[in-house]
């Protein structure tokens, strides 16, 4: 489901349900001046009406006698499910002639509080696929769409996927419902800019474990999580999405593991990954290594600066799949030694460490951490340059919020020199990076430390806990 | 962790000696011999890790204020729950707060599991008390109907103070049909769907902070701001020794 918005809003501000189920919604719109358009490509058929309170524009400037809000809602569909199937998604379900006949039926009705849902309607199986239909904005009079044009492709491909995602056996998570939805807007229309407009909201919040994103009323961190389809796709290759949807209605995140692993990589190597590609955003932003267009978005949070003579202690604290990142600035002269960063995890944390020094203008290449009996240890000589980087990613789900001590010092004197990107001769975890058809900053394998018996860890299975849906907020 | 629905589990004989109430009140000495709580989620169970996520921990000690005035033995408060706001309280910790001292407790979410600093805690409308699920405290409370703090003079029964226990024996989440933590507070208010307000209920809460004293506490409004009435988790709240 789209948000709530209103005209002097700048982004839309309410996050509701991914889609709606039977039971919950009401029925279809019933207009005593019901008409209908099927769209030139023969996939869907739009209803409206002209009078009431749903009554659309009624701007003909073709003068074919059917608004061209209208026509243009029905053209954009057929361009989003074109779209859809040259990637090799699953169409909608087919729903028999409810609508009229088996086009897929999209509704234009004047919403009070958001601009747009899909409605599942006739489910089966366990776990359950969905057929249904669309009901969108009337109008988008009042709405902060930079056009309106703009406004019918961002909610036509964002819901028309929600369509697509009930064609898939069982129920998602937020964040990999409306994430994907809204990653579909960009794939589908990749000038309009609903995409940019909400990854900030995620990328404002990378402390959040990905694998419990239950938002908070207005919380957009769900449609935010567009990145981490956007960068399953670009790290790793065309078609990566469409094969964890494929693996339905195994978890979104076990079904990225499975994937993933099949082209060499894995899921916590992969969100160790993805997270280090969130360092380079804004003036770290790099191209050539990273997200290919993020010098305007925003900084990911970072850290109070740990800053001072050497030695240097701090504490991150990492929940599940999440990241901190943690400014480290050494004093004038002190970079020509070789320093060493170690992490130590706590509380039956798992992690993995990328250091990296900051010039002022670009990022140097990532050092791994490599794991010894102190925690995971990386080392650079930063030369002229007095800031590091450290990336502390969580990379295992259902970890407890857990400290990791990070310790800045001058290296010993016989301590090995890891190369930039090398696994520094740790453990490797997982395997290597094939399948990417961008760049990597996270080179090789994936570190992790284990300490077990910390204060916070248990022995049982943490419960799942499913976030669909919000109560009534006050 | 249970005394309500546990059946199973570690059996803790709490032998607690209330040693009097202070403040300018003169209230009646309490004594306690002794309690018996249920553990039935069992000691390895993380109660954090059940919580939903717009509840989990958050490693940040909370930037809300907690202000109060002391009069005839009351302490009034204004608590800042609000948690960054609605959009943002999924990132935002609970504010803990000492009722002996009257103020807040600089500790974040996880710090407070393993520490008796504190007595109760405040994020949006969840209310949580240092015991049971929440924290080693031992601090229990006991629900009873009443208008004002005046209107309650004695200690409820014993068989009535509840922890905090919004796990089951699996370590799952108990909650509200809202999905908020099933804390020993989770029914404080009424919530109105038309208004999409709450209301706190007729109810005083006795309160065995983790001293062993006794306090007895009142929700005057979930909407404590004078210059908005809508912006909700700025609590105002009163207590007293009992």
């Amino acid at each position: 489901m789209r948000r709530t918005l209103g005209a002097a809003v700048a982004v839309p501000v309410a996050v509701v349900l991914a889609w709606a189920l039977p039971g919950v919604a009401a029925a279809r719109p019933v207009w005593t001046d019901a008409r209908s358009l099927a769209s030139p490509g023969g996939n869907v058929r739009v209803h409206y009406t002209t009078t009431g309170v749903d009554a659309v524009l009624i701007g003909d400037l073709n003068g074919d006698l059917v608004p061209d809000y209208v026509a243009e809602v029905a053209a954009v569909a057929d361009t989003t499910l074109g779209n859809l199937a040259s990637r090799g998604f699953r169409a909608p379900l087919a729903d028999g002639t409810l609508g009229g006949d088996a086009r897929f039926d999209i509704y234009l009705i004047n919403f009070a509080s958001a601009d747009g849902h899909f409605m599942g309607e006739t489910c089966s199986g366990a776990p359950r696929t969905c057929s249904g239909y669309i009901e969108m904005e009337n109008d988008l009079v009042g709405f902060s769409y930079p056009t309106r044009s703009e406004g019918i492709q961002v909610l036509v491909s964002h819901e028309l996927f929600h369509a697509v995602q009930a064609a898939y056996p069982g129920d998602l998570p937020v964040a990999w419902s409306e994430g994907s939805a809204t990653w579909n807007e960009e794939l589908a229309f990749p000038a309009q800019n609903d995409f940019e407009r909400l990854i900030p909201s995620f990328l404002a919040k990378t402390a959040r474990p990905f694998e419990r994103s239950g938002a908070g009323f207005g919380d957009l961190y769900p449609y935010g999580a567009a990145l981490w389809p956007h960068f399953l796709e670009l790290a790793h290759g065309a078609g990566t999405v469409r094969g964890v949807f494929e693996l339905a209605p195994m978890d979104f995140l076990d079904a990225a593991d499975s994937v993933l692993r099949g082209k060499g990589s894995s899921l916590g190597v992969a969100f160790a990954e993805f997270t280090r590609w969130n360092l380079m955003t804004g003036e770290r932003s790099d191209p050539a290594r990273g997200w290919p267009a993020a010098a305007s978005w925003p900084s990911v949070p970072l850290e109070p600066a740990l800053a001072g003579a050497l030695p240097l202690s701090g504490e991150v604290w990492i929940e599940g799949l999440s990241a901190r990142y943690q400014p480290i600035d050494v004093e004038a002269g002190v970079g020509a030694q070789r320093l060493r960063l170690t992490a130590t995890p706590g509380g039956g944390a798992e992690v993995a460490l990328g250091l990296y020094v900051w010039d002022g203008r670009q990022l140097g290449e990532v050092v791994e951490g490599r794991a010894e009996a102190g925690g995971l240890i990386a080392e650079v000589t930063p030369g002229a340059a007095t800031r590091l980087f450290a990336v502390v990613s969580g990379v295992t789900r259902g970890k407890a919020l857990a400290p990791i001590a990070l310790k800045l010092e001058v290296a010993p004197a016989t301590s090995p020199s890891p190369q930039p990107g090398g696994d520094g001769g740790g453990c490797a975890v997982g395997a290597g990076q094939g399948g990417k058809t961008g760049g990597s900053s996270a080179g090789g394998a994936l570190l992790l430390l284990v300490v077990l018996g910390g204060a916070l860890l248990r022995s049982r299975p943490r419960p799942t806990v499913t976030a669909h849906g919000h109560r009534p907020q006050s | 962790m249970s005394m309500r629905r546990g059946t199973t589990g570690l059996m803790l004989a709490l032998g607690v000696l209330l040693v009097g109430c202070g403040g300018d009140g003169g209230d009646d000495m309490v004594t306690v011999d002794a309690a018996l709580v249920t553990l039935d989620s069992g000691p390895s169970c993380n109660a954090a890790a059940a919580l939903p996520a717009n509840y989990r921990d958050i490693a940040m000690v909370s930037t809300g204020t907690v202000v109060t005035t002391v009069a005839g033995g009351v302490t009034s408060a204004t608590i800042d729950a609000t948690a960054g706001g609605l959009a943002n309280a999924a990132d935002n910790p609970f504010i803990y707060v000492d009722l002996a001292t009257g103020t807040k407790v600089a500790i974040h979410d996880a710090q407070a599991r393993t520490q008796s600093s504190w007595d109760i805690a405040f994020k949006r409308a969840v209310i949580r008390v240092n015991g049971g699920d929440s924290g080693p405290g031992n601090v229990r409370v006991a629900i009873v109907p009443g208008a004002t703090l005046a209107a309650v003079t004695t200690a409820p029964a014993e068989n009535i103070f509840n922890v905090d226990d919004w796990t089951d024996d699996l370590c799952a989440l108990l909650s509200t049909p809202s999905g908020e933590p099933l804390t020993a507070l989770a029914d404080w208010y009424d919530y109105d769907s038309a208004s999409n307000r709450l209301t706190p209920r007729a109810e005083v809460y006795v309160v065995r902070a983790r001293s062993g004293t006794l306090y007895k506490l009142r929700i005057m409004t979930y909407y404590g701001d004078p210059a908005s009435s809508m912006r909700g988790a700025l609590y105002k709240v009163e207590w007293a020794p009992l």
